[in-house]
């Protein structure tokens, strides 16, 4: 028998809520499965199965334990594995399932904080060689929304899953009102009668940001500090380094500003701190996290050492960091351990802005799009690309000197970017 | 502008461009004293003469083979196939002569000719006088194909066939030349190798080919009342294919059916849907679906025939099950 033990996500965690159980009390499981959904005080995640078994449920949804406390067992297997047919009957007729309408839409668990009686588990939609039939696009989709194509019902011909179907699946998970039926356009919509708000039920996840959002401005200090920095070097720099050099085709100028950040890190061990409990707390490793967004949300994964890594490793890393938190795919490691994080809205058009540091850590920076601007050297008008960059500071950590100097090493090798290509210290 | 006849339209194209340039010239069966066929070059011969406007004798190699004797040398030659039916005793000029010389002689020497070719079925002319053989010309590297469906296409398209220093095939569906619609005045263009968005939609896009285009648009309307809004795309250009228009809309609308009148087997609709699936793939809803015509000789009877035409009320049929009803 296997125990199946509160884990521990983050660095800080101490105790954690089992969300939601995603198999039945006494059901099998097997090794991979996801069997509960459990809230860290940062995120949500999903627990897997580590063994093949029967599971028996000890601690019920919504309960809070310390970490390493046994929510659940897995036991020896009551049955053998399942035979295809049902023993000592005839030929297979038709089940239930085939002879339900083709459109009837699936009864899929409300997934809902507190409900302890949840119905049986989503249908499988396979063919009849056991393969999920879905469209190119539905596929791209569902990678893209994390949503489990295993769990949707197809509504296209042949019970394929299409576009609305990953749609429409992503929504229940979201908690969210269901999608309209595919293919018909929206019709007017009808004026409303009743109330004049809808309440929505916010995802774990959108919850989970408002607390941890509303704790970090209420009660840590923040102050701001912008700067500008000349980005035609950067530019160049990436460019140059995407033609030429492999495992760089890709970079981007959020790799750039986690190398720089990093070197400036190391540079400003007080920059590279938390205020925890009365006492600073001084990080002996340099760990930068992007916030990302996606579908209904925002998380911000962790590139780890990033001092310690070189421009294209950086871009390898946190290509990959991004596409799993894109799909929903982040693991605890992923997401927890900075010090530090980058936030980009460059790419939406936006000068600047300013950022809610995500505790504990202490500072985050606020990164604008690169643009051309007019710009002054000297007496002699020019034209040159530009960007803003905002750094949010917990005051208590340090101060507006410190960050000012900080900041001006950020733009020292933004402006002077081969410093970033040098390989980093080992 | 002013509401003109395709074929009045071609007309209108012949005529600027020969008063334009002295080296353009008309050769086919029946053009100059009897005026076309079609009635597409009436009046020509009276304006230009025997020697622009030049009745050939019925050897349409000899009609395709002077022609392109005729382009090496510096003239602009449009020729009339009396039908497309009859360019198949051309067809060795056209591929081995027109197609390639340009490329054989190193650039040195171009074919500037436009062969027209009235062709398309519907009018009872049975199995050997009712091809679409937009596949047979639009298969060959060195040939530009256009097929417009609108007057103001036949002339913007005529005049850029007549201009261009390459051969173009210029197909005419005979069903279109009583078609009426809008023509810009005065001298204009239309682009080779441009498809024409013909309506905007959400649900899945239409690829029509030659006359197929009209019928997707009728269909476009009749989808709308079965809560189906359909993009369609006007082909165009057979040779080349407009991929950027094509993979834009498809990318849009997740799914697509292509429609030509002729025989779908390794047809045109057969290159629109490989090239989408490789370049729309993961934009894909659902597989891309083909309508042709019905793969027979063309019936002469004429129910039979219409049966063997793709129609609107097919189109819309196809379209439904494109997107996963019926």
């Amino acid at each position: 028998m296997a125990k199946v033990n509160m884990p521990k996500l983050s660095d800080t965690m101490e105790e954690g809520t089992v969300l939601e159980w995603k198999k039945e009390n006494g059901s099998e499981v097997h090794r991979g499965d996801v069997l509960a959904d459990i809230e860290s005080d940062k995120a949500a995640f999903e627990l897997e199965a580590e063994a093949d078994g029967v599971l028996q449920i000890v601690i019920q949804q919504g309960e809070a334990v310390p970490v390493g406390d046994v929510i659940a067992t897995i036991g020896e297997s009551a049955t053998a594995p399942s035979p295809p047919g049902r023993a000592g009957e005839g030929p297979a007729g038709p089940t239930p399932a085939a002879e339900a309408p083709a459109k009837e839409l699936p009864e899929l668990p409300k997934r809902r904080r507190g409900e302890t009686d949840e119905p049986a588990g989503a249908p499988r939609t396979a063919a009849g060689d056991g393969r999920t039939k879905a469209s190119p696009l539905a596929r791209r989709l569902a990678a893209q929304m994390g949503v489990n194509l295993d769990q949707v019902k197809g509504s296209g011909p042949d019970g394929r899953i299409v576009k609305e179907d990953v749609i429409a699946a992503a929504d229940r998970a979201g908690d969210s009102a269901p999608a309209p039926s595919r293919a018909a356009r929206p019709a007017p919509p009808p004026r409303p009668t009743g109330p004049e708000v809808e309440v929505e039920e916010p995802t774990r996840m959108q919850a989970l940001i408002a607390r941890r959002m509303t704790e970090s401005k209420t009660t840590v200090p923040h102050f701001y500090v912008t700067i500008e920095t000349r980005m035609d070097e950067a530019m160049s720099v990436r460019d140059q380094l995407r033609r030429t050099v492999a495992g760089a085709e890709k970079l981007t100028v959020t790799d750039l500003l986690v190398r720089a950040c990093a070197l400036a890190l190391v540079k400003f061990p007080e920059v590279n701190s938390s205020w925890v409990d009365g006492r600073f707390e001084r990080k002996r490793r340099v760990n930068v996290g992007v916030a990302v967004a996606r579908e209904k949300g925002l998380v911000v994964p962790v590139i780890r050492d990033a001092d310690r890594k070189d421009l294209v490793q950086l871009s390898i890393e946190g290509r990959q960091l991004v596409e799993r938190a894109r799909a929903g795919k982040a693991t605890q490691e992923d997401l927890s351990g900075g010090s530090f994080s980058i936030s980009n809205l460059g790419m939406y058009g936006v000068d600047e802005f300013q950022a809610i540091i995500n505790p504990p850590e202490s500072g985050i920076l606020a990164i604008g799009g690169v643009k051309d601007a007019v710009v002054v050297d000297d007496g002699e008008i020019s034209v040159a690309k530009v960007m803003r960059m905002t750094l949010s500071v917990d005051h208590r950590v340090y101060y507006g000197a410190t960050a000012a100097e900080f900041l001006a090493e950020v733009v020292r090798l933004m402006e002077n970017p081969v410093s970033l290509v040098l390989p980093p210290e080992s | 502008m002013a509401e003109k006849l395709f074929r009045a339209a071609l007309r209108e194209a012949l005529d600027e461009e020969m008063t334009r340039d002295d080296k353009v010239y008309l050769v086919g069966e029946d053009i100059g004293l009897f005026g076309g066929a079609y009635r597409v070059t009436e009046g020509l011969q009276q304006k230009y003469g025997e020697l622009r406007v030049v009745d050939a004798p019925i050897a349409e190699e000899v009609i395709v083979g002077s022609a392109i004797g005729a382009a090496m040398s510096g003239l602009r030659p449009v020729v009339e196939m009396m039908t497309i039916n009859f360019s198949l005793l051309a067809y060795d000029q056209i591929v081995q002569n027109a197609a390639k010389i340009r490329y054989m002689f190193g650039g040195e020497v171009a074919v500037p000719m436009v062969v027209r070719l009235p062709g398309g079925a519907g009018h009872q002319l049975s199995s050997q006088h009712s091809h679409s053989f937009e596949v047979l010309y639009g298969f060959i590297p060195g040939l530009l194909v256009v097929a417009p469906t609108t007057p103001e296409d036949a002339k913007g398209l005529l005049k850029s066939a007549i201009r261009t220093d390459n051969p173009v095939m210029f197909l005419e569906s005979m069903s279109l030349y009583n078609l009426k619609g809008e023509v810009p005045k005065g001298d204009y263009t239309t682009p080779i190798g441009k498809a024409a968005l013909r309506r905007q939609g959400s649900d899945l896009t239409i690829v029509g080919v030659s006359r197929q285009a009209v019928l997707a648009a009728a269909a476009a309307a009749k989808l709308e009342d079965e809560d189906v809004d359909s993009e369609v795309i006007d082909l165009r250009s057979i040779r080349p294919i407009d991929w950027d228009a094509l993979t834009k809309s498809v990318k849009k609308t997740g799914r697509c059916l292509v429609v030509e009148e002729g025989w779908p087997t390794y047809g045109v609709s057969a290159e629109i849907a490989a090239g989408l699936q490789e370049r729309c793939f993961d934009y894909l809803d659902a597989p891309i679906a083909r309508l042709g015509g019905a793969e027979v000789p063309m019936p002469y009877n004429r129910e039979l025939e219409r049966a063997a035409i793709p129609s609107a009320d097919d189109i819309v049929a196809h379209a439904l099950r494109v997107i996963g009803r019926n």
